[in-house]
């Protein structure tokens, strides 16, 4: 039974309650029951939509107990925050919106929130003695609950079915994830290079600042869901800045199903809304994988997290067409010259990686507030070289973070000629006989900056560390007389080494 | 094969090092265990010397502790704790798997308190530092996607050739009890295990979790050596700190709410708790530097308490052999007085309790008047 708490009353009878500032009662957490799991679910909704459910982990837990009378309810533990009470308010009222009953407390005693009836809470008249994991002291009865099972809310969430959520069809500005049937994909992929490709051509001249389409592919594989449910295999594009001529293709045709990312991890069916606001649920999804809510197959789980590519780099080159040779009389002439000009063209080989940029100087200064987002090993691993035409940045292995320039590659392994990123040098003379005779040896390198650019050579004093260029202007510090003292060897510390538990670690442990 | 558990668990546990945590261990396993511990001879003995480090930091004197039945169920239970978090139990089911290996752990670790102080020792030269215990987790990425390695170090083939294939090792040491935590299912085990080795509990009167029991530790305390130097300890926290942590776990005691497996409570160890309180302000008192007549943060459920003693119960507050109008009589009595200023602050609600668990305590008091006292050994 519950009385009401007076204004000052400081010591209940039910352990680990206190008040706030205001002198409302409230204990370190709190409870809320539910009859049925729909009403778990609206109260969810309507918490989510005001709360941020990230910040209540990792004390929020949603079991099934079953009370003295036998009947399973739902039930809702929540860390009560700070100090204050408002949090329970807002505890409260969303329990109430969802048909619920909420209470305070600490450990396993929980008394019944506060309401008009007593506006300071309540506390018992005396501590109940029944047996239970915890027990919900209410207004008419107390009773003790045994905890059934426990339902994570990331499991909760992924039950749960999407609703529409009204007639729009296109999720309007920022990135779609476009899921494709494997037999489509190739031809997904080659319909957004085509459209890019003549995005770019048509529209850069006529109106700069319109959004480019971009877009990268991953292939992707379902996990298998047992033994007649094998993995699945689908196409999964990043569309960015699709135009409205697009859009109808891609949200209606049959095997195309379109998903809008919440956040990095999670998406959901374009037309669609998951019933609770899952963008305050970010830490109940793995980091790992890339969870996709669909409206007609449940949940598609990603794992590991799909790595993109350009379409630019997937999709088949052609070749031009062959052709006709024509016929010329033979004729005699004279012993003809075999030496042919050395030639940049295109290619499709995607295998070797950009290890330099080209910055023009106009993004130089983009390069320079760069520096202070690049890590450590990217700073310490690359070089520079101030050139006339601009700075090139070279990296000891694959260039990363570095999304301006013109990328440059090696022509081979361990060569230091650079060629732009989808190029190739011909005739495809030996590497080394190449960097002989363009003068790319001794540290200096040679760099053909576009298709029918003239190559240039760098020498290797011009070549720097990065970090040395950046902090070139740094003063040094004045000296400081520092305090040696003697560190105490600390002991081994105490580590776990997970050794394989084996297909049936449990063998044998019961007997 | 058997399991090399003394070289790659026991002892790695008390020295420092990696502990290998396999399959979960049942009672047959643990007394197989015992059956071939004759061929790590070598490593028992160096577990022997280790452990009687530790031991002597209690007992000056005390041998090196056996292997016994004792240690390896210790060791076991805390081992099976340990394989909760292990990712191999993941998977559909786990939750099945860790009740299994739960109620092992339990079994194993129901060894009840320890009968003397020799045996808590013993068995806290085991378990004294599995609050230092910790997981590295590392997550390796390279160019095709990431792989995460639980406590376990990421095997060569995965890091090979790291600039052409992109490799990046993100590595997270996290603390076992604090921050990787023990599964509920495993709650009763945990306490089981406080329960068995209680020593280490009062040592620390201000943990959170399992929240300090006097079922517990009484058994410790009861013993003088250790007594002793669980007070010490407690100087060291603060007699205020520590006191509150001790008034509050004394209220739950006497109001029959510490989980099952330790001590009952009983009139004569609700006395001994408030002779032990009143015994840490003595020690201040006399011990303390400048201290002031009522610390400035903390205690006042310390002064609840001891205001409370000292009027319905003064025997449990003041030595029969101590004059109160000796000096030290004097100094005590103004701390005391001090307290009950601190006490009178404090909501009615408070001293309520404080005077029922002092009622309680009384039934043994009175009981003991006429009774040769029993001094209490500082």
């Amino acid at each position: 039974m519950l009385q009401r708490v007076a204004l000052g009353q400081v010591r209940f009878n039910v352990p680990g309650l206190s008040v706030d500032a205001r002198g409302v009662v409230s204990g370190k957490q709190l409870v809320v029951r539910f009859a049925a799991m729909d009403r778990l679910v609206a109260f969810f909704r309507a918490l989510a939509a005001e709360q941020n459910l990230d910040d209540l982990q990792p004390g929020l837990r949603i079991v099934y107990a079953r009370g003295t009378a036998g009947a399973r309810e739902a039930v809702v533990f929540l860390p009560a925050g700070s100090a204050s009470s408002h949090f329970g308010e807002l505890v409260a009222r969303a329990a109430r919106l969802a048909g619920g009953q909420g209470f305070t407390g600490t450990g396993k005693h929980f008394v019944q929130l506060r309401d008009a009836g007593a506006p300071l809470g309540y506390d018992a008249v005396a501590p109940s003695q029944e047996a239970g994991d915890f027990i919900l002291y209410g207004a008419e009865h107390d009773v003790a609950y045994h905890v059934d099972s426990e339902l994570p809310l990331a499991k909760l969430l992924l039950r749960l079915s999407l609703q529409r959520a009204g007639a729009e069809a296109w999720p309007g500005e920022g990135p779609v994830l476009l899921v494709a049937r494997r037999g489509l994909g190739p031809l997904v992929a080659e319909y957004l290079h085509r459209a890019r490709t003549r995005a770019v051509t048509s529209l850069a001249s006529v109106v700069p600042a319109a959004p480019a389409l971009r877009a990268s592919v991953a292939l992707c594989e379902t996990a298998p869901g047992g033994a007649f449910r094998t993995s699945r295999t689908f196409w999964l594009f990043r569309v960015e800045g699709a135009p409205a001529r697009l859009r109808g293709l891609l949200t209606r045709t049959p095997g195309l199903d379109l998903y809008v990312p919440v956040t990095e991890h999670i998406a959901v069916a374009v037309g669609h809304r998951h019933p609770i606001a899952l963008e305050s649920c970010r830490s109940s999804f793995p980091t790992d994988r890339l969870t996709l809510f669909s409206a007609r197959e449940g949940v598609v789980e990603i794992a590991p997290q799909p790595v993109f590519t350009p379409v630019e780099d997937v999709v088949r080159i052609r070749p031009p067409a062959a052709r006709e040779i024509e016929r010329a009389p033979a004729r005699a002439a004279g012993r003809p010259e075999l030496s042919v000009p050395l030639r940049l063209e295109p290619s499709s080989d995607a295998r070797r990686p950009a290890i330099a940029a080209l910055v023009p100087w106009a993004h130089v200064p983009w390069l320079r507030r760069l520096c202070y987002a690049l890590p450590l090993p990217a700073l310490r691993g690359y070089r520079l070289a101030v050139l006339e035409r601009g700075v090139l940045v070279l990296a000891s292995g694959a260039l990363e973070g570095l999304p301006f320039g013109v990328l440059l590659a090696a022509t081979a392994p361990g060569v230091d000629v650079l060629v732009p990123l989808g190029t190739r040098l011909r005739p495809a003379v030996s590497p080394e006989l190449l960097a002989e005779r363009l003068g790319a040896q001794g540290g200096a390198l040679v760099v053909f900056p576009a298709l029918g650019a003239p190559p240039f050579r760098v020498d290797a004093a011009l070549v720097e560390p990065l970090e040395h260029r950046t902090l070139a202007g740094v003063s040094s510090p004045t000296d400081e007389v520092g305090v040696s003292r003697a560190v105490e060897r600390a002991s081994a510390g105490v580590e776990i080494e997970n050794e394989p538990l084996g297909p049936m670690p449990l063998w044998g442990l019961d007997r | 094969m058997a399991r090399a558990f003394v070289s790659s668990f026991l002892l790695p546990l008390v020295r420092g090092g990696r502990l290998a945590v396999g399959s979960p261990l049942g009672a047959r396993a643990v007394e197989r265990l015992g059956r071939v511990v004759g061929a790590e001879a070598a490593a028992a003995a160096q577990l022997g010397d280790s452990r009687r480090d530790v031991a002597a930091r209690f007992l000056p004197d005390a041998p090196a502790p056996p292997l016994d039945e004792a240690t390896l169920r210790l060791g076991a239970a805390l081992h099976d704790l340990l394989v909760l978090v292990h990712p191999g139990l993941d998977g559909p089911g786990a939750a099945r798997r860790q009740e299994r290996v739960a109620r092992a752990a339990h079994a194993l670790a129901s060894l009840g308190a320890p009968g003397s102080a020799r045996e808590a020792v013993n068995r806290h030269s085991l378990l004294a530092r599995v609050a230092e215990i910790a997981r590295t987790d590392s997550t390796v990425s390279f160019w095709l996607g990431r792989q995460t390695y639980v406590g376990r170090v990421p095997p060569p083939r995965v890091t090979a050739l790291p600039k052409l294939r992109r490799v990046r090792v993100d590595v997270v040491k996290r603390a076992w009890l604090r921050e990787i935590g023990v599964p509920v299912v495993a709650r009763q085990a945990v306490l089981a295990l406080a329960v068995a080795s209680p020593l280490g509990e009062a040592l620390d009167p201000l943990r959170l979790d399992p929240p300090l029991c006097w079922s517990r530790i009484l058994p410790v305390l009861r013993a003088p050596a250790l007594g002793r130097l669980v007070a010490g300890r407690m100087l060291e926290v603060g007699v205020a700190r520590a006191g509150d942590g001790l008034a509050a776990a004394l209220l739950r005691f006497a109001s029959f709410q510490d989980p099952p497996g330790g001590l009952p409570a009983t009139p004569a160890g609700v006395a001994f708790a408030l002779q032990f309180l009143a015994h840490l302000v003595w020690l201040d008192v006399v011990f303390g530097q400048d201290a002031p007549a009522v610390p400035s943060a903390g205690g006042a459920e310390l002064a609840v308490m001891l205001t409370a003693a000292d009027t319905f119960a003064p025997t449990l507050v003041w030595p029969r052999d101590v004059p109160s109008d000796g000096d030290l009589g004097r100094a005590f009595r103004a701390r005391l007085d001090g307290l009950a200023a601190r006490a009178r602050a404090q909501p009615a609600p408070a001293t309520e309790a404080a005077r029922g668990v002092v009622t309680f305590a009384a039934a043994r008091a009175a009981l003991t008047e006429a009774a040769p006292w029993a001094p209490i050994h500082i």
